[in-house]
């Protein structure tokens, strides 16, 4: 155990399609971290480390120091750059709550790129992050991995495809309550069904958009957390795993690795009933069928159970345990600031923050995760609570 | 203002001992898998040693190759780089393999992407098409077919 760590301030961009962007990559950047700086009354000067995170292939450039100019180039400061693909920014979260837990600093930003916002297809380059003999010659993607595990999930546990429609209902529903959502027109499920098919059995509506905008966030030690701001969220519990990179291992049913991940990270933090003890949850939900399987590894439910929590409103904003009141990556894939966004997300709920999706209460313990990698080689799970 | 650009990068990878005799014989029609020689698991596709006992494996041997759907989709989009759609694709197990791999299926009559999705099945047996000129790759098998 070492000292106790605060996320004192979330800074965020408006987020907006890739091809309506006119902002350059480091000016999202900047507006990020200038925001999560203004809100304590902090400049780059008070500031002892950064940690970034980006992934190779997406940022039209393959090195971090394009964004040199928003992480104090001017203050000589250390600068961690860590890549877990789309987990990235929970990594950095990660490394950022190691640095200051050790005592190796103080005051420490966090940011996760607007990774997304140059690309012209995300498909032509997802596909180049598979192995280039094996898989990546087969039109693998983020989108036809998601799309055999939510045909394998229909056939084994015989559910309708119409499933997928009331997640991802939910989440538009959800979206249309954040300002920082990209997608804010709260698709309904007859409009969800109606769109286009994408990859048997997902349709448009129940996959990501492609956004820009970016997140930052300022994390600190106790002592400087509780002088910056009145409502510190503190990191009760932070642990991450891995998984083989070719996905010929996979049952294309469970994400198992992140049922051991959540056992194990509920033993260290002494949750016995997650959907009882939990007062909101932040999981990464590029494609609807995610959510089934986030619920059923993170022992929401049992195995081919999550539709049901989804029809009787158990993790609606006003459920039991509300679950992406943000509308998560589905309506908002702003790259691997998403990954960072669901750790802002909760800090946020915690804080009282959230605007239109606060969650009742305020909210005193909140679980955050990242999913990540070309076919989700990582996850990454944040317990976090507030005094 | 936007810019547009790309970059065209060239790579030239050597495949190692288990990878090239894999890649060498599907030149010659056959798929070969290997074992690890500590827990005996087989790999098909092979691989260059065992994932779970980082142990060695043994020599690539031929190996039966029929196989079983475990797992598929069919891509409707047009994307920059990947095949025409609609092309299904999925995940394939030969044998009692502790790996399974991914292609395409195809040689299906079908009239429309919907058609093709209900005309694959969750555990239907699938045997190889081999492409006709062949050069040490995973598309010298064109694609697999119903068995």
């Amino acid at each position: 155990m070492g000292r106790k760590v605060g996320i004192v301030s979330v800074g965020n961009t408006e987020y907006t399609s890739t091809r309506r962007e006119t902002r350059e990559k480091s000016e999202i950047s900047n507006a990020a971290v200038k925001q999560a700086l203004d809100n304590v009354g902090l400049t780059m000067k008070d500031i002892e480390a950064v940690v970034y995170s980006s992934v190779d292939g997406f940022e039209g450039i393959n090195r971090a120091e394009r964004l040199q100019p928003c992480f104090g180039q001017s203050y000589n400061l250390p600068l961690y750059s860590l890549n877990t693909g789309g987990t990235g920014g929970a990594s950095a979260f990660k490394e950022a709550y190691h640095l200051i837990a050790a005592g190796l600093y103080d005051l420490v930003i966090v940011f996760a790129s607007a990774t997304f916002n140059v690309v012209v297809d995300n498909n032509q380059i997802l596909n180049t992050a598979w192995h280039p003999f094996f898989e990546k010659p087969i039109g693998e993607n983020v989108i036809t991995y998601a799309a055999r595990l939510a045909m394998k999930y229909m056939d084994t546990y015989k559910w309708p495809e119409e499933i997928f429609a009331e997640v991802a209902a939910k989440l538009h529903r959800n979206a249309a309550k954040n300002p920082y959502a990209h997608l804010r027109k709260g698709y309904t499920f007859d409009e969800i069904m109606a769109s286009p098919m994408l990859s048997y059995p997902l349709r448009l509506y129940e996959v990501c958009p492609v956004s820009s905008g970016a997140v930052c966030l300022v994390m600190a030690e106790e002592s400087r957390a509780r002088s910056l701001t009145d409502t510190p969220v503190w990191i009760k519990e932070m642990a991450s795993i891995s998984d083989t990179f070719l996905t010929g291992y996979r049952d294309s049913l469970h994400f198992d690795r992140l049922k051991i991940l959540a056992d194990r990270i509920y033993k260290r933090a002494g949750i016995k009933n997650p959907v009882k003890e939990l007062d909101v949850a932040e999981t990464f939900v590029p494609m609807a069928n995610f959510e089934h399987l986030h619920y059923e590894a993170m022992g929401f439910c049992e195995e081919g159970q999550a539709p049901e929590l989804i029809k009787d409103g158990t993790t609606e904003i006003d459920g039991k345990l509300p679950v992406n009141p943000s509308g998560t990556v589905l309506c908002t894939n702003s790259g691997i600031s998403a990954s960072l966004t669901r750790y802002a997300e909760v800090a946020l709920q915690l804080m009282g923050k959230a605007e239109g999706r606060q969650v009742k209460g305020p909210p005193r313990i909140g679980l955050a995760h990242a999913w990540g990698g070309s076919n989700g080689q990582y996850h990454a799970i944040g317990i976090l609570e507030r005094d | 203002m936007r810019k547009r650009y790309s970059m065209n990068l060239d790579y030239d990878a050597p495949l190692g001992n288990a990878y090239s005799a894999f890649m060498e014989n599907l030149k010659n029609e056959k798929l070969v898998g290997n074992r690890c020689t500590k827990c005996n698991r087989l790999y098909v596709p092979v691989r260059p040693f065992c994932d779970i006992c980082a142990e060695e494996t043994t020599e690539p041997v031929p190996v039966d190759s029929g196989g079983t759907v475990v797992a598929y989709t069919v891509y409707c989009i047009e994307s920059l780089n990947l095949p025409k759609p609609p092309f299904a694709q999925a995940i394939i197990k030969i044998g009692d393999a502790a790996n399974s791999f991914m292609h395409f299926l195809g040689g299906i009559q079908y009239k429309d992407a919907e058609d093709l999705k209900n005309k694959i099945k969750i555990g239907m047996k699938v045997k190889p098409v081999w492409a006709k000129s062949k050069n040490g790759d995973i598309l010298d098998i064109q694609y697999f077919t119903p068995a």
